[in-house]
């Protein structure tokens, strides 16, 4: 039998890293983020990896920065600021094509902001976050189950492209607990990794890891234009949920995604025609799926714990052929942090919407 | 090219670490980087590490060292090269790691890395150039530049009231217990740069012992940012920074003394579950 | 489940979400806290299902367990027509005006400190949900407990753990 656990999707993480083979975690505590330390701090070393806790986010990032020049899998976890604070090493990282795993669980921002859950940092993950106009793999993670794979997912796309993939969380997911199947997934044939610095024993050569496009930088945009588009061609995932005959489409993602498919199901109860499409990566977008489902709605209602950041991006796949509405942080149940959208707001929302009393 | 390809003829001898595509200089004249990298090199030889060095290159004219040495480099971030380098070792036990760095990259922007790595004894080799300001940006004040000297941005010259006191990183190094080794060379004499060979190979030593953390601060000439020619670059290191940077060993320990509280295991929060 | 950070809320939650891992396919444990990790506004919800859930909470519980003046205000009107209100009394003053829901009011603290620990209320409530719904047997909390506490600082209040689940059960079968 399966190896069937009560797992925060914090602790799913950890577990994910382990099942990943991940073999160093460098990290700084933060509010949601924290359980994710105390797991790895314990497990991760009985598995033969590397626990530190650092002195904050920026040396955790040059730390896991360092640690995976040497080929090793490396992962770091923290939250919305500990997000901002790592930016310049993640564009470093970009440069220098260096896989990594960052994993975020979103507090409510902006500035210090509060520790209770939110969705405010869509924009900053799935733009790159940093400076240097590059991408990083976004992965929205939106149950315990998800936050075990998509990490082992993480690892795989970090090590076939080379690059940041961020596993995106927020409070809720990563404080809720459901029962988690602990799987080693396995996504296929991985290349070798030619580029590891180890010292000139192992492998290696002066100068790999100094300004390798130093002499082309026009080349390395180049470069990687084309693997954003293989990416976005071959790595695009999603889910769609009663959407046959849907004619109002709910798009939503991470524990949003949740409270909407609740909606979905409160609101097909009444007979209205809803669908939810929830897009597993942010970056790329399923901008192409969303257009084509758009074809049958009549409404589109983005849902999302924030003022509207992933409305952007559909409304970007749409181009105001369907109406996009949205459905953003005054949707919570409270006005202070603790604010939740709940499933019955959203079929408030939706009845207003097509004008069912 | 042609006068860089003269200079490798008359060549009689180098450091097998040290590498040549690195000529004709990209340092300034009269600067001691030259000095550090031949030092460096000189090391790596004798303690026959080059197949597992790691050098870890801050951003600033240290960074330019890394294309002198042949052994593996780690091109970081600005300060960060101290925290890339504690990585590199936690996963690589077996490497040798060490980062180069100026005042501007350990003494302001990453010094808080640098107590930390001390702070965990982590066993890494750290090598301080200590300029009195910082190069490559053009020569402005630095948390090591002397009092009342004049920077372009202290045009009235460095003082107290804005830019505080000179930092002694090394002093420092040696309260902390984590330091296995720290010491302040310079390179300004043929006698002083034998003993800094020497202190950045004990300091290489203690990171193989795997006694703790180390660190050798040199201090270096900036002829241009100082305004002054090589020849009194070198007499002012001797003349005026050696007097705020006395040079010497300040910690010296072949094992880090310490001792626990078994009670203490027994206090304390741990999450289950 | 919603009161005050300190109360057990989370602890409450979390066995019963553990406890249901054997007998329900589907478990979700939604906690929502602020920042103290003792005083604060606090509160969790639990879905024990085996159909898969679909959402991660709700705003209308079909049951409440309230331990506050504060969750009284905000889940009071909030529980599903047909549903069932647990509350603390001897902290909640307040009684439903409500018909349409089952409402116990158990003074959990008060009987806690009786047993000898104000911390235990929190099992007196969820020993008295169980006996009310029957979602689970009591033995499946008792098991949770066990599993939970042997072997850590918190074994020696087991006992007690135990007198208190028990005792939310027989105040439902009394009343």
């Amino acid at each position: 039998m399966a190896d069937r656990r009560l797992l925060s999707g914090n602790e799913a993480i950890g577990w994910g890293a382990i099942l990943g083979e991940c073999k160093a975690f460098f990290g700084y505590p933060i509010t949601p983020q924290s359980e994710i330390l105390e797991f790895l701090a314990t497990e991760l070393p009985k598995a033969g990896g590397v626990f530190l806790q650092t002195e904050d986010e920026i040396a955790a990032v040059s730390m896991v920065y360092g640690s995976s020049m040497t080929g090793t899998r490396t992962m770091s976890a923290t939250s919305s600021p500990g997000i901002s604070l790592m930016q310049e090493t993640v564009s470093l990282m970009a440069y220098l094509k260096v896989p990594s795993v960052i994993v975020d669980v979103c507090r409510f921002g902006p500035g210090s902001g509060m520790a209770q859950t939110s969705q405010t940092d869509y924009r900053q993950v799935t733009k790159g976050g940093g400076h240097g106009g590059y991408r990083c793999i976004v992965l929205a993670a939106s149950s315990s189950q998800e936050c075990c794979d998509l990490v082992q997912f993480a690892f795989w796309l970090a090590d076939r492209y080379r690059m940041t993939v961020y596993v995106l969380t927020d409070a809720t997911i990563g404080q809720s607990c459901e029962l988690v199947d602990l799987k080693t997934r396995d996504f296929g044939a991985l290349p070798d990794k030619d580029w590891v610095l180890r010292g000139l024993d192992e492998r290696g050569g002066n100068g790999q890891g100094i300004h390798p496009h130093m002499w082309d930088y026009v080349g390395y945009h180049e470069d990687m234009n084309e693997k954003y588009r293989e990416i976005t061609e071959n790595e695009i995932k999603y889910e769609s949920y009663r959407m046959d005959d849907a004619e109002v489409i709910l798009v939503a993602y991470g524990y949003v995604s949740r409270m909407a498919k609740g909606a979905v199901d409160l609101a097909r109860e009444e007979g209205l025609k809803v669908g939810l499409l929830r897009p597993i990566t942010l970056w790329p977008f399923p901008t192409n799926v969303l257009r084509e489902l758009s074809l049958q709605a009549h409404h589109i209602l983005v849902v999302e714990h924030s003022s509207g950041l992933l409305v952007e991006d559909v409304e970007c796949a749409l181009q105001g052929k369907v109406p996009v509405h949205l459905l953003g942080i005054w949707g919570t149940h409270r006005r202070d942090s603790s604010g939740i959208i709940y499933p019955e707001r959203i079929v408030e929302e939706i009845k207003q919407m097509v004008g069912v009393a | 090219m042609g006068e860089g390809a003269m200079i490798k003829q008359q060549i009689v001898g180098k450091p097998k670490a040290v590498q040549l595509d690195f000529l004709p200089f990209k340092f300034c004249p009269g600067c001691h980087e030259s000095l550090v990298w031949r030092a460096l090199g000189e090391v790596i030889d004798e303690l026959d590490i080059e197949g597992k060095a790691i050098a870890c290159l801050d951003i600033g004219c240290s960074g330019i060292l890394m294309v002198g040495l042949t052994v593996d480099g780690i091109h970081c971030l600005h300060g960060r090269s101290t925290a890339v380098a504690a990585g590199v070792k936690r996963v690589l036990p077996q490497a040798i790691c060490f980062n180069i760095g100026g005042d501007g990259s350990l003494g302001a922007i990453g010094v808080g890395h640098v107590i930390n790595v001390m702070m965990r004894s982590d066993p890494i080799t750290t090598i301080f150039l200590n300029n009195s300001g910082y190069g490559m940006t053009g020569g402005q004040v630095a948390p090591t530049s002397l009092l009342g000297l004049r920077t372009t941005t202290t045009p009235e010259g460095r003082d107290v009231q804005s830019a505080g006191f000179p930092l002694h990183l090394s002093e420092i190094a040696a309260t902390m217990t984590g330091t296995a080794y720290a010491s302040r060379v310079s390179v300004h004499t043929p006698a002083n740069y034998q003993k800094a060979r020497k202190a950045i190979k004990t300091a290489f030593q203690k990171q193989m012992d795997g006694v703790g953390y180390s660190i050798v601060e040199i201090l270096c000439a900036c002829p241009p940012n100082w305004g002054l020619s090589p020849l009194a670059a070198n007499s002012f290191v001797e003349e005026k920074l050696i007097g705020e940077f006395p040079l010497g060993e300040f910690k010296n320990v072949d094992k880090i003394e310490h001792t626990f509280d078994p009670e203490l295991k027994r206090v304390g929060r741990v999450k289950r579950g | 489940m919603s009161g005050l950070g300190g109360q057990g809320l989370l602890t409450m939650g979390k066995l019963l979400a553990q406890a249901g891992s054997s007998h329900y396919r589907y478990v979700t444990y939604h906690p929502n806290y602020g920042p103290s990790m003792r005083g604060g506004e606090c509160e969790c919800m639990v879905t024990l299902s085996n159909e898969e859930n679909a959402s991660i909470a709700s705003r209308n519980p079909s049951a409440a367990i309230l331990m506050g003046a504060a969750a009284w205000m905000l889940h009071e009107p909030q529980v599903k027509p047909g549903g069932l209100l647990l509350v603390d009394s001897s902290i909640v003053a307040e009684r439903t005006m409500r018909d349409d829901v089952t409402v116990h009011y158990i003074p959990a603290t008060q009987m806690a400190l009786e047993l000898g620990l104000a911390m235990v209320s929190n099992l007196i409530l969820l020993s008295a949900y169980l006996e009310v719904t029957k979602a689970l047997p009591i033995e499946a909390i008792e098991k949770a407990l066990k599993d939970k506490y042997t072997g850590t600082k918190g074994e020696r209040y087991l006992p007690l753990d135990l007198d208190a689940t028990k005792l939310g059960a027989k105040f439902i079968i009394d009343s």
